[in-house]
């Protein structure tokens, strides 16, 4: 019976801790085909970016590729919240801005600054940079109407991501 | 507002109105081959248009051939003598609207093929590849309006006259859209255009 | 003249790059708007100068040749999507002109309104509704991702080998949903993707890898594109006719990359 009852426990222990691990994403394969309809230009581009990418063999000439796929998303998230009013979507794409932004633009532009001398036109252009992933990134929190999109909880989490990240980039 | 003359058109060929009208004639008279012709002549301009538009390849690809495809079914009503260009653009304007009303967008690309600066390159080609990207960018977040407008005129070397007739309006509404659509884009793009080493240009009053 | 004045009159010309006398005198005069007119004059130029990327297909090539191949001049039937049409089909349209002209013409208005109708209920029901993320839109950005974090070459390659297992799956899991142009899109990005590859190991330089390192990392590149062809040749037994000419596409863009990776794995050895 106590053998019975610690099975018993140990499979509720574990059903427990799989249930909050959270289920397995699957989509419908209709689910599937309709995200690669929606998604399929904004995935043409990023494919460009990434190839582009892989040749950019400079922290400059990274960070420039870098810089074009941010405002790539940051374009494609706009046109989300004020096209298409969807704030899932919107949550989505200022989420994989600040990915693009945090794991690859600003370590480039950091490794860029440190290898050239300041008053270099390497080094201007660094700064350009980082003005102008400023200005992407406030564009975005501007085009986020109030009310179904600027309201939504998601995207509230996106954008303050995406505040705390711009913070870094300084005034 | 100061009247100015026609301008030349840089993107169509020496001119030859009456190659183009004995072509017409022959389209409305049936010859498809003739209105093939046609077809080489504008389809370049038109799909260059209709991407500007759609910013989208693949739908100004389908919207051209669809445009060429209603102007071979209407050929007949075309009056001859008038602008053929406006009239073929025209009707790809409406094709492009009634696309935009009819369609949920999913697509909403940009220059997909348009090589970003090469850091490792000469400083002129890089600074002009740059520039161009940021000025089609700057265009792609127009109003849908000001973008027609102003691509006819600067892009497509139209007059006012014959960008009011493809987009259905008047010459001065016309005027005024391509006014506003250069001002928003040197508001946005400013620092870009300067030219090295000058200041911004602030109006003084 | 003020400047505002000025400069808005500038604005509204036919080409701002050609000022008339009267404003010219004001601009000579006014550093400010000298500048200003640079700015102007480079827009415009830079305007023109816009590059269009090339259409994907070629249909201007197609309607053409199908205008100039008929020898009769004959009314033509107008489907909403130009499509080859076969000698049959052609013989029916010349002889029942009329009749396929005012079929054809009821088929694109019912189009239209069934089109019209299905966008009309289709955004509603899709804001109505959470929008699930995208697991290959997330991978393919994390993909870039890491191209940016990869300082190395053989860190690149290792990425781009990765990317180009998550579009070789990708595609094998889509092809019995989705059309064969979608499936064209992942098979142009799947090559793009092995170009990138290959250019990456052709680039290396020569002290990047000892002789043997080259051949061992190469020859794993190689055999991870030969998991590609293996994988896709099976689903090829599996899916439509419609789907297998991208998946074939994938097929032999995979065998040529493991075939090239294979001979620069022994380049020089």
């Amino acid at each position: 019976m106590a053998r019975y009852a610690l099975l018993l426990t140990t499979f509720a222990a574990l059903a427990a801790w799989a249930g909050a691990q959270g289920p397995a994403p699957s989509l419908t394969a209709a689910d599937q085909l309709r995200l690669f309809k929606s998604n399929r230009a904004l995935l043409d581009n990023l494919v460009d970016h990434g190839v582009k990418m892989s040749a950019a063999d400079t922290p400059l000439a990274r960070a420039e590729e870098c810089r074009r796929t941010a405002l790539t998303l940051a374009t494609y998230t706009k046109r989300a919240a004020t096209e298409d009013q969807n704030p899932d979507r919107v949550a989505e794409l200022a989420n994989l801005l600040g990915e693009v932004v945090r794991e690859g633009l600003a370590p480039n532009l950091d490794e860029a600054k440190r290898t050239f001398p300041p008053e270099s036109r390497q080094a201007k252009r660094v700064g350009e940079l980082r003005d102008t992933t400023k200005h992407d990134l406030d564009a975005v929190r501007a085009a986020i109407p109030a009310g179904k999109v600027g309201d939504n909880a998601k995207v509230q989490a996106a954008l303050a991501r995406l505040a705390e990240l711009r913070a870094k980039f300084g005034e | 507002m100061t009247r100015d003359t026609e301008p030349f058109l840089p993107n169509e060929p020496a001119n030859e109105p009456n190659e183009e009208a004995d072509w017409i004639r022959d389209a409305q008279a049936g010859d498809r081959a003739a209105f093939a012709r046609l077809i080489e002549r504008y389809w370049d301009l038109l799909y260059r248009w209709l991407y500007r538009m759609t910013r989208d390849r693949h739908a100004a690809e389908d919207l051209t051939q669809e445009t060429f495809l209603k102007a071979l079914a209407a050929v007949k009503s075309f009056r001859p003598g008038s602008n053929f260009r406006a009239w073929v653009f025209r009707i790809g304007q409406n094709n492009f609207v009634n696309q935009k009303r009819a369609e949920r967008r999913t697509k909403q690309p940009l220059p997909d093929d348009i090589a970003g600066p090469d850091v490792n390159s000469a400083e002129t080609a890089t600074e002009n590849r740059e520039a161009l990207e940021t000025v089609a960018r700057a265009i792609d977040e127009l109003p849908t309006d000001f973008r027609a407008a102003l691509t006819l005129r600067v892009e497509q070397g139209l007059s006012f006259r014959d960008v009011a007739r493809i987009l259905g309006t008047t010459e001065e509404t016309a005027r005024w859209r391509v006014f506003k659509a250069r001002q928003k884009l040197l508001k946005v793009l400013s620092p870009e255009l300067l030219p090295p080493g000058a200041a911004t240009g602030e109006a003084k009053e | 003249m003020k400047c505002q004045a000025v400069q808005n009159r500038i604005l509204a010309l036919l080409d701002p790059r050609h000022i008339p006398s009267a404003f010219l005198e004001h601009v000579g005069d006014c550093a400010a708007c000298r500048v200003w007119v640079e700015q102007v004059a480079r827009l415009e130029s830079l305007i023109e100068c816009l590059p269009v990327p090339p259409a994907p297909t070629d249909k201007k090539a197609s309607l053409i040749a199908e205008l100039t191949g008929a020898s009769v001049a004959e009314p033509l039937a107008t489907p909403s999507r130009a499509r080859p049409m076969s000698s049959p089909f052609r013989t029916f349209i010349r002889e029942n002109a009329n009749l396929v002209g005012g079929l054809a013409a009821a088929i694109l208005v019912a189009f239209g309104v069934w089109v019209f109708s299905s966008s009309t209920k289709g955004p509603k029901a899709d804001v109505a509704a959470t929008t699930p993320e995208d697991p290959f839109l997330k991978k393919v950005a994390g993909r870039t991702v890491a191209l940016a974090k990869a300082t190395t070459p053989t860190a690149r390659l290792q990425a781009l080998s990765g990317w180009a297992d998550d579009l070789g799956t990708e595609a094998r899991s889509m092809a019995r949903v989705a059309s064969p142009d979608e499936l064209q899109e992942i098979a142009r990005w799947f090559g793009k993707v092995k170009d990138g590859m290959v250019k990456q190991a052709e680039t290396l330089p020569p002290r990047a890898l000892t002789p043997a390192e080259r051949l061992t990392q190469f020859d794993a590149l190689a055999a991870k594109m030969g998991d590609t062809v293996t994988q896709t040749n099976k689903a090829l037994e599996e899916v439509s006719q419609d789907a297998k000419p991208a998946l074939e596409r994938i097929r032999d863009t995979a065998q040529d990359g493991q075939q090239k990776l294979r001979d620069l794995a022994r380049k020089g050895v």
